[in-house]
């Protein structure tokens, strides 16, 4: 239309529709644009590929879905009702082929019967093989919405939080009394409003409120609300979720109108905080199910009213009003001013009330009461409609069909919490039942139709009724008559569903796909239920509604995610010898929650080559090692040593003060938790490691055990992991190494500090913690130096002579001497699985010592701790292979255990592992088949015991 | 546009208190001149008290005041104190729009009135512990363990680009 409307004329909007060049005008929605350039048919339907068009004007859209935007940015589903056009936008129909205009799936409508309720159930069920391969891309072929543009997102999202002490859901009239009300009584007010503009359905009805416009309230409001500090105006918001504690997730749509984001996010994923919310999220209207009512040309009645007043489009040149309700009638008047020629009003009441008797004879329509649609037609267009009742026989030529069943107060952020609504016989329609703590439903949310109460005041708003008389089904009707448009669901398919027994309403749901996918039945439940309650004999409130879940509307996953993604999905911890390490040419992997170094290559070395040379400098001289990922654990208190006498397998309180042990715990139920060392730096004070993998569950354990088994004890445990710089110094060469930068006070020969000794030291002037520990067999020392001076040591050490190695070249050291890791430390082995048993305190309690005693833990054919070696020499070996006895069928019976760790050992020449191994030692000498189906391959192996190094331990005490 | 700026090292000293709470509190206000603060931080000389956990307090000086020692010798008996000076990483945040920037990154009503100077929150920004406190009027200190610290700043450069 030429004026009129709350679109700005000034700027007009180029698009495109399927490759048609289109124009509108800013604050038009793309199925305002599209109507208004003619465009009636927008895509084709789910299963019967029947031609479509626009049923409403809002969120709960259920025909017009398309694709917006092109490459990586395409957007599947889009309801065209939202979204906004934009300069140089793009746009297709969704679900054709090969177009929109001219669809071959179309064919489906004819196959009717085979895609009933419950089709894929019944149709496919032989044979099993298909199911797969050809039955399930057939369907999916077949049926379905839009592609995913299968790249990863462009767009970058964002999240956010606020606080208030009132979120107001929804900006129509009831919703802004709310916020003005708070706004005025000094709370903290968040007003969240999926439009783009606040004013619901004053935006789309032509009302007066105290004798002037709407849209003159509207301002007044708007503008004191803005005006106001302590009120936060949320446009493009949809409130999608309400959980525990009064929080709320909205989405806000910041760049999705705009050609470009110019660097904002494209949506806002906002968490609300409010312990009082008000639900102010209007109704939603009801389609009315008779023959061809999918048909593109009908519409919903308050969407013609939408697009007549807020857009200034004409849906139609001559009109059917088809409805049941007084609302729906004034429709009559807006048509009628736009030029919209009526060509009857159609009303299934057998009585008009009296406004609607008025309204019609000023209006000097033709009205069919206790009439009815029986089919509407035309293809891709309406063009007639059929009447029946009494106006049976009678046949309107029309291009617009206006309809409406009433209307459903949006209850669905009311009932997330399990609340179920309750049905009103007053308005037909269910409204709030027990809402979520602090919510509380105003206006149409509520139940309350008309302005004066969603005002809430006594300002004079002209005459308004909404009286109703339920029509759920056309009866007598012709062809399909749809319920669900979006999941193609007709009446019959109810009917078929009840009649094979689905009578409850999640069955329906899941049988029949009535309320699935993106709109969730937002204008198909109400009248599916009522539909089954009388096929079942029920009322609507004894069949019930469906559960409702968040969230409300269709979520970008890329708007949970926010800047969650690719290498920050999660946070990656670096050690403080991190930069170091990569300006000496390290390369690493991502190891749990860290990144380390896995080796140290020069000169094209490969990973193995680099592992070879970096085992040989510890075994032949001197190398280091960052080890900070190791959990740290400061525990301090006169109990301290009484408590961890308690947590770990092996006596710790006779550890003097200045030495460390190598200690175990097991978890409650008998099996190895943790294995480290404990440090008695102080007589009360005690520093613990963990392995990397564990050190958060250590420390949970930890505050457990004291807070829970021994809240008598008095200590403290802290965890100093971040503190600390720790680096393995090993090797022959070790200690003269270490006597270059260390101070001459420190006496570190074997009588000064012997082996499990610890001290304090200064390393080149860095203040340090000097163990002497090893894992490697070798003379080696653990330095701990403060975090920021990581770097710095390395240097030292590196200047003295030692050799950097990372964390394939500490497996393979670590292996060839038979120290346990993660991939023994299972979670299923004991501490005699893993030849341990001897560790065990014998007398005193500890925590798993009962259950450690179970017949099913001292089992003689458990799978312990062995030893392996390849026969053939220069064979490989996989961690991961199943240990079969020579000779044997590689069948589950004759599997004896498996590898749990391999490596090429460079010290040995050859491949060694470790095992766990039914009978274990008891094996020894023998072979036996290391059979590895994944990999497809298979080694003879020998076992052996599971020191391959040195196993007299010699080195350590040098 | 806001700043984000590293805080220089300090002088970190963790201290938790063992089962004597009134000895433990008689010396700590002899160690600092000052009572240990109920709640968030408050300023003790050249010493910044923070209050982490019921019995748990953050004392943080200038990098030379060497903390953890002094409060060893001070509270030995008392306190299971350790030396924190190099495990945590804080940015300092502040300028115009601070707050709606720091909205983004952690879910704290930050409203002036609600989380005021003096205030402290132990939160979470997307998967990082964090540690939060309102040091100025448009001013505010956050902070992680050492081995996130490139993922605070990742996401708090996130959060501020693209805003107005």
């Amino acid at each position: 239309m030429a004026e009129g409307g709350l679109i700005d004329r000034t700027r007009p909007v180029r698009f495109s529709f399927d490759g048609a060049q289109l124009i509108g005008y800013a604050g038009d929605t793309l199925a305002a644009a599209l109507l208004a350039n003619g465009v009636r048919l927008v895509g084709r339907s789910f299963k019967y590929h029947r031609p479509r068009g626009i049923l409403s004007a809002g969120p709960e859209e259920p025909n017009a879905l398309v694709e917006l935007r092109e490459g990586a940015a395409r957007e599947p589903n889009t309801r065209a009702t939202v979204a906004e056009i934009f300069d140089g936008l793009v746009c297709r129909s969704q679900n054709r082929f090969p177009s929109l205009g001219f669809d071959l799936m179309s064919v489906a409508g004819a196959l009717g019967p085979i895609f009933a309720a419950g089709f894929y159930y019944k149709t496919f069920m032989w044979p099993a093989a298909f199911w797969e391969r050809v039955y399930e891309p057939l369907i999916r072929r077949a049926a379905g919405l839009g592609r995913a543009s299968g790249l990863p997102d462009p767009d970058c999202y964002d999240k956010q939080s606020a606080f208030a002490d009132l979120l107001v859901i929804g900006a129509g009239p009831a919703g802004l009394s709310a916020a003005l009300q708070a706004a005025r009584a000094g709370d903290r007010v968040i007003l969240a409003e999926q439009d783009l503009a606040l004013g619901g359905r004053l935006l789309a009805d032509r009302r007066t409120i105290g004798g002037k416009p709407a849209s003159v309230w509207l301002a007044d409001t708007e503008a004191e609300l803005r005006a106001a500090d302590n009120v936060r105006i949320l446009t493009r918001t949809t409130i999608t979720g309400v959980y525990d504690g009064g929080t709320y997730a909205g989405i806000e749509r910041v760049a999705d109108h705009l050609a470009s984001a110019g660097g904002l996010p494209r949506q806002r994923l906002w968490r609300i905080v409010a312990p009082r919310a008000v639900l102010a999220t209007g109704a939603i209207e009801r389609p009315l199910v008779f023959g061809g009512n999918d048909t593109p040309g009908v519409m919903l009645a308050g969407a013609v009213r939408t697009y007549l007043n807020r857009f200034a489009v004409k849906p139609g040149t001559r009109a059917v009003v088809f409805c049941n309700n007084d609302d729906a009638a004034t429709t009559i008047t807006d048509l009628l001013a736009a030029g919209v020629e009526i060509a009857g009003l159609v009303d299934s009441r057998s009585e008009l009330p009296e406004p609607v008797r008025e309204l019609v004879a000023s209006h000097r329509v033709k009205v069919f009461a206790n009439a009815t649609v029986l089919e509407a037609s035309g293809g891709k267009s309406l063009k007639r409609v059929s009447l029946g009742g009494q106006a049976q026989g009678t046949t309107l030529a029309c291009d617009l069909l206006a309809m409406s069943g009433g209307w459903n107060p949006a209850v669905h952020l009311g009932s997330q919490h399990g609340g179920k609504p309750v049905w009103s016989e007053r308005i037909a329609a269910f409204v709030p039942g027990p809402m979520p703590p602090g919510m509380q439903a105003v206006g149409a949310a509520a139940g309350q139709f008309l302005l004066a109460e969603a005002l809430g005041t006594q300002a004079a708003v002209g005459a308004e009724t909404d009286a109703i008389t339920p029509l759920w089904q056309v009866p007598g009707t012709r062809g399909k008559a749809f319920v669900d448009v979006q999941n193609d669901v007709t009446a019959s398919d109810v009917s078929l569903a009840a009649r094979e027994g689905f009578t409850a309403v999640e069955h329906l749901k899941r049988y029949t796909t009535l309320g699935m996918a993106t709109d969730q039945g937002k204008t198909s439940n109400v009248t599916g239920l009522a539909l089954l309650a009388a096929l079942t004999n029920r009322t609507i409130a004894q069949t019930g509604t469906t559960i409702f879940r968040p969230p409300y509307t269709p979520v970008a996953i890329g708007a949970l995610a926010g800047a969650h993604r690719g290498p920050h999905y999660r946070p990656t911890r670096r050690t403080p010898g991190h930069d170091w390490a990569a300006r000496h040419g390290a390369q690493f992997i991502e190891a749990g929650e860290w990144l380390r170094a896995t080796h140290f290559p020069r000169g094209g070395e490969t990973l193995q080559d680099a592992t070879n040379r970096e085992v040989r400098s510890v075994r032949q001289a001197c190398g280091f090692c960052d080890v900070s990922t190791l959990g740290k654990i400061d525990v301090q208190g006169p109990d301290a040593a009484a408590f961890l006498d308690f947590i770990y397998a092996n006596t710790i309180s006779t550890l003097a003060p200045g030495r460390a042990r190598y200690g175990i715990m097991l978890r409650e139920d008998g099996v190895v938790f943790d294995d480290g060392t404990v440090t008695r730096l102080r007589p009360a004070h005690f520093l613990l490691t963990t392995s990397t993998a564990n050190a958060a569950p250590v420390l949970r354990h930890l505050d457990v055990c004291r807070q829970i088994l021994k809240p008598g004890l008095d200590l403290c445990i802290e965890p100093v992991t971040d503190q600390w710089a720790q680096f393995a110094l090993a090797g022959p060469q070790a200690r003269r190494i270490l006597a270059i930068s260390v101070d001459p006070a420190t006496d570190i020969s074997d009588a000064g500090l012997p082996f499990m000794g610890a001290v304090a030291a200064t390393i080149a002037g860095i203040p340090a913690r000097l163990f002497r520990i090893s894992f490697s067999g070798e003379l080696a020392y653990e330095i701990a130096v403060p975090a920021a001076q990581g770097g710095a040591l390395a240097s030292v050490l590196l200047e003295a002579g030692a050799a950097p190695y990372g964390l394939e070249a500490l497996n393979v050291l670590r292996l060839e001497k038979g120290h346990v890791a993660g991939a023994e430390l299972n979670g299923q082995t004991t501490a005699a699985d893993l030849g341990l048993g001897r560790l065990l305190k014998k007398r005193q309690d500890f925590v798993g010592r009962a259950l450690s005693q179970r017949p099913a833990l001292l089992d003689q054919e458990r799978q312990t701790l062995v030893g392996l070696r390849p026969r053939a020499v220069g064979r490989g070996l996989q961690a991961g292979a199943h240990l079969i006895p020579a000779g044997r069928q590689a069948t589950a019976e004759n599997d004896y255990g498996h590898v749990t760790s391999a490596a090429f050992s460079a010290t040995l020449g050859h491949a060694i592992g470790l095992a766990l191994l039914r009978g274990g030692a008891r094996h020894a000498g023998q072979v036996f088949r290391a059979v590895s189906p994944l990999q497809g391959s298979e080694t003879e192996v020998e076992i052996v015991a599971p020191v391959f190094h040195h196993p007299g331990g010699h080195a350590l005490h040098a | 546009m806001p700043d984000l700026t590293p805080v220089p090292p300090r002088s970190i000293a963790g201290i938790a208190s063992f089962c004597d709470q009134d000895r433990f509190h008689a010396a700590s206000r002899l160690a600092f001149g000052a009572p240990l603060p109920m709640k968030g931080f408050v300023q003790a000389g050249a010493i910044t008290l923070a209050r982490v956990a019921p019995t748990r307090f953050l004392a943080t000086g200038d990098a030379g005041a060497d903390l953890p020692a002094r409060l060893a010798k001070t509270l030995d008996g008392l306190a299971a104190v350790t030396d924190q000076s190099d495990m945590w990483a804080a940015w300092r945040m502040s300028g115009d729009s601070v707050r709606e920037w720091l909205a983004r990154v952690v879910p704290v009503d930050l409203a002036a009135d609600i989380f005021q100077i003096g205030d402290l929150a132990l939160t979470r920004a997307g998967r990082l512990d964090v540690r939060v406190c309102r040091v100025d009027a448009d001013a505010y200190e956050v902070a992680v363990t050492r081995s996130v610290a490139a993922d605070l700043v990742h996401a708090l450069e996130q959060a501020k680009t693209g805003y107005p």
